[in-house]
């Protein structure tokens, strides 16, 4: 129960920083799911298709926000993400990861498309109208804001969190985006380990 | 023999060595849709005196800045580094998901394999031109 408690406390406060959050033990897969944290959505994949959370279910899942034009952190935690999938190995083949981009006017299903499509592990690139994206980053309490720099190459601050689903669609844990990948393998591997 | 290896390893060491190295530079791949890139690079200052990196120029990018990445309020948040401080005798290592070379305006897609030359200009005048390998978009290293 304190752990679970805690754990909600550190997910209300990423609403402004979630980046130094770090939740260091799954939650007991006897706990209820927390339906204000993290959840089912829809938005729209890099072939320009509708994508449900609910589409993957029975598969775990790596989630993080970010957009193409960040020039260091999104590929940073790509490749943090990535060499997790390695450790685990085969268990890891149905693993999901899922882009969600905080910038829909740039970040279209085609930029997305070419984007996913740079990285050597399978990648699920999302965008969706402001509105919507705006919906999914309040559900995971993720932050963003445009920087504004008089030239369309602008930046966004982003919570960089990489949030870690479980195979029933629910957040169960969530890690810096520079975790160290041993500690990214061993949460999905227990994950993976748990019974249906 | 023994004498000979000194004798060599002496004469290494009176050699001039140059005050300002540049070594494992790297920059991320682009394409004609992505044209934002990063680049990495660890620079050796061999000299008696602090200097600074002040500038650098990317061969078929229009802009390059420098940023590193900080804490704010425990957000994590990329802020432009004005100048680069490498200490006396010491070395600065920009490297993925701390202080990096932010490139934008990547004009000619920077494809794997590839080489991209850096030009960069230090507080005390030198420069120094590097040639960065283009790496894959989730690579760590030069390597």
């Amino acid at each position: 129960m304190t752990r679970r408690l805690a754990a909600l406390a550190c997910g209300l406060g990423i609403a402004v920083g979630l980046a130094a959050c770090r939740q260091d033990a799954p939650v007991p897969s006897a706990a209820p799911p927390r339906p204000s944290f993290g959840g089912d959505f829809t938005l729209i994949n890099q072939d320009n298709q509708p994508f449900r959370l609910q589409d993957i279910r029975g598969r775990a899942a790596f989630l993080f926000f970010g957009y193409t034009s960040c020039p260091d952190m999104c590929p940073v935690t790509m490749s943090r993400i990535a060499t997790a999938l390695r450790r685990v190995g085969p268990a890891a083949a149905p693993v999901v990861t899922l882009f969600v981009s905080v910038d829909p006017r740039r970040d279209t299903p085609a930029v997305l498309k070419e984007y996913v499509g740079s990285f050597s592990t399978p990648l699920i690139g999302l965008t969706g109208s402001e509105d919507e994206i705006r919906r999914v980053a309040a559900a995971y309490h993720a932050a963003y804001e445009f920087v504004p720099s008089g030239t369309p190459n602008y930046l966004i601050n982003h919570t960089s969190a990489i949030f870690l689903i479980d195979r029933e669609g629910r957040l169960r844990q969530y890690f810096k985006f520079d975790e160290n990948p041993n500690t990214l393998a061993a949460a999905l591997d227990a994950v993976l380990n748990e019974s249906k | 023999m023994t004498g000979l290896a000194a004798s060599l390893a002496l004469a290494l060491a009176l050699l001039p060595q140059p005050s300002l190295e540049i070594h494992d530079a790297w920059v991320r791949q682009t394409s004609s849709v992505l044209t934002v890139s990063s680049g990495y690079f660890r620079i050796d200052n061999h000299t008696a005196a602090p200097i600074a990196l002040i500038r650098v120029v990317v061969d078929g990018a229009r802009n390059a800045e420098l940023h590193t990445v900080v804490d704010d309020n425990g957000r994590t948040i990329m802020k432009p580094l004005a100048r680069l401080s490498v200490p006396a005798r010491g070395s600065v290592t920009l490297a993925p998901g701390a202080t990096h070379l932010m490139v934008t305006d990547v004009t000619r897609p920077f494809r794997v394999g590839a080489h991209v030359r850096l030009t960069l200009t230090f507080d005390n005048h030198q420069t120094r031109t590097v040639q960065a390998i283009v790496r894959p978009l989730d690579a760590v290293s030069a390597k």
